[in-house]
């Protein structure tokens, strides 16, 4: 009788020196998984600036090289034609054959078409106007062009303190109404678009929006649509778009200036 | 009769030596300088004993030290060192941003490229002789610009009606005889005019008359 007491005073300890190795065991686990989760949660949102860089440096390494292309083109071929046409243009004065004449005439028309359409790519490569008068402008004269033709009407507003602002954000904001303005051309059947430029907040805020057939009940956003997505991201913008179905497209825009 | 001296400014070669011969064979016009950069143009100038009437000018020239040397800072940099010699811008560029900044910088005249060699001869005569070339699409340029970004000015008023009239007719590209004679004037009175208004426009040249006239919608066009 006398042992039984022993071996509970002895078990006791014992019960709890175990009892508090397990708990000692939870915590350091619980710690171990909280640790490992704030690393993986830090790895993934690195790893997201990663691949927003990556996208930044890519797109940026496309418009470099696009911009140079439509450069050389421009200039280079520009200046080629031109003169090839202004030497057939000085024979034409000269001979007096009506054959040649009519030769020489076709061989200028051809020069001109092929100025034209260098004129058209160069244009779509990188307009010329972007860098030295900005996006406004280049819009501008883009909208003038499509006015024209009759197909769409645009409405360009922008506030008059409108300012001017760095160059990878105007090209990223350019892009992207392009492509707005592109969709609303290829699918809308719309007649009028209202383009709005303002500034908020030091954000620059773009609103666009067509009279157009909107977009179909079960959308999935096509390559187009992710394109501007990938372009407003590369400038720490944000973009909601809407279009409920025959009640034209919709899109509001704001990119940090 | 007087040469008129011209000098290129063009980086594409076979646009230079093309323009070149053009403007080579017509007997009135020589051209005398060459250089395929805008950035040592001024040095280029400083060295020759007969500086060019009008210097034809490319837009797009090649940089230095990584900085832009184009038309825009030729134009500026001849008319601070030679402000004498006239300058025709000659790009492949056809937007009316550019026309409209190039004149507003200074520049005597804006053709494109693409134009018709006859209008090259056109212009380099006119710039010559009347100090100025603005065609049509410059005109429209101007106008169109000027309507948004300018308010009139109430300087209109101040002008006197004489000076309008004379105003109208540099815009129509008269020299001060042709004027003299239209308004039975002597050129004296004509010149003294022209004077007045270049001091109350603040215009340094007929160019500057003719923006200032659109600007201000004293012509019509």
């Amino acid at each position: 009788m006398k042992q039984e007491p022993n071996f509970i005073t002895l078990l006791l300890p014992f019960a709890l020196i175990v009892f508090l190795i397990s708990v000692g065991v939870i915590l350091l686990y619980q710690q171990f998984r909280k640790n490992l989760y704030k690393r993986e949660l830090e790895q993934r949102t690195l790893e997201g600036k990663h691949q927003n860089e990556l996208l930044k440096a890519s797109l940026e390494a496309h418009e470099e090289e696009r911009n140079r292309i439509a450069r050389d083109m421009h200039d280079e071929l520009g200046a080629v034609l031109s003169i090839a046409r202004m030497q057939v243009i000085q024979i034409e004065r000269q001979t007096n054959d009506p054959n040649l004449k009519t030769n020489l005439k076709e061989i200028k028309e051809t020069a001109e078409s092929a100025l034209s359409s260098m004129r058209r790519l160069t244009h779509q490569l990188m307009p010329p106007l972007l860098d030295e008068f900005g996006m406004i402008k280049a819009l501008e004269s883009v909208v003038e062009k499509i006015n024209c033709s009759c197909e769409l009407s645009i409405d360009l507003i922008v506030s008059e303190d409108f300012p001017r602002t760095s160059r990878v954000t105007e090209l990223a904001i350019y892009r992207v109404a392009m492509e707005l303005i592109n969709n609303t051309l290829k699918h809308a059947k719309a007649k009028r678009t209202q383009i709005i430029f303002s500034v908020a907040d030091s954000h620059i805020q773009l609103f666009y929006k067509d009279d157009g057939i909107g977009l179909p009940k079960e959308f999935a956003p096509g390559l187009g649509l992710r394109n501007i997505e990938a372009r407003i991201n590369s400038v720490n913008g944000k973009i909601h778009i809407d279009g409920e179905q025959g009640k034209g497209f919709y899109a509001d825009i704001k990119v940090p200036m | 009769m007087e040469k008129i001296l011209v000098g290129l400014v063009e980086d594409q070669l076979l646009f230079r030596k093309g323009i070149k011969s053009i403007i080579n064979s017509w007997q009135d016009i020589e051209v005398v300088f060459e250089s395929e950069d805008g950035y040592s143009v001024i040095e280029k100038l400083r060295a020759v004993n007969t500086l060019p009437h009008v210097m034809l000018v490319d837009l797009s020239l090649p940089l230095v030290g990584g900085k832009e040397f184009g038309g825009r800072e030729l134009t500026t940099a001849l008319q601070e060192n030679f402000p004498d010699v006239k300058i025709l811008i000659l790009s492949v560029n056809q937007d009316e941003n550019f026309i409209v900044q190039l004149i507003r910088l200074g520049a005597h005249g804006y053709l494109v490229k693409d134009c018709d060699p006859e209008e090259v001869r056109e212009a380099i005569l006119s710039t010559f002789h009347k100090g100025a070339y603005v065609n049509q699409r410059a005109l429209r340029a101007l106008q169109k610009k000027s309507e948004k970004t300018l308010p009139p000015q109430n300087l209109k008023e101040q002008l006197t009606r004489r000076e309008i009239e004379i105003l109208n007719l540099i815009c129509e590209q008269h020299t001060s005889e042709e004027i003299a004679e239209k308004l039975f004037l002597s050129t004296k009175t004509v010149n003294g005019h022209r004077n007045n208004l270049l001091e109350k426009t603040g215009a340094k040249n007929t160019a500057g008359l003719v923006i200032y006239a659109v600007k201000n919608y004293i012509v019509k066009v």
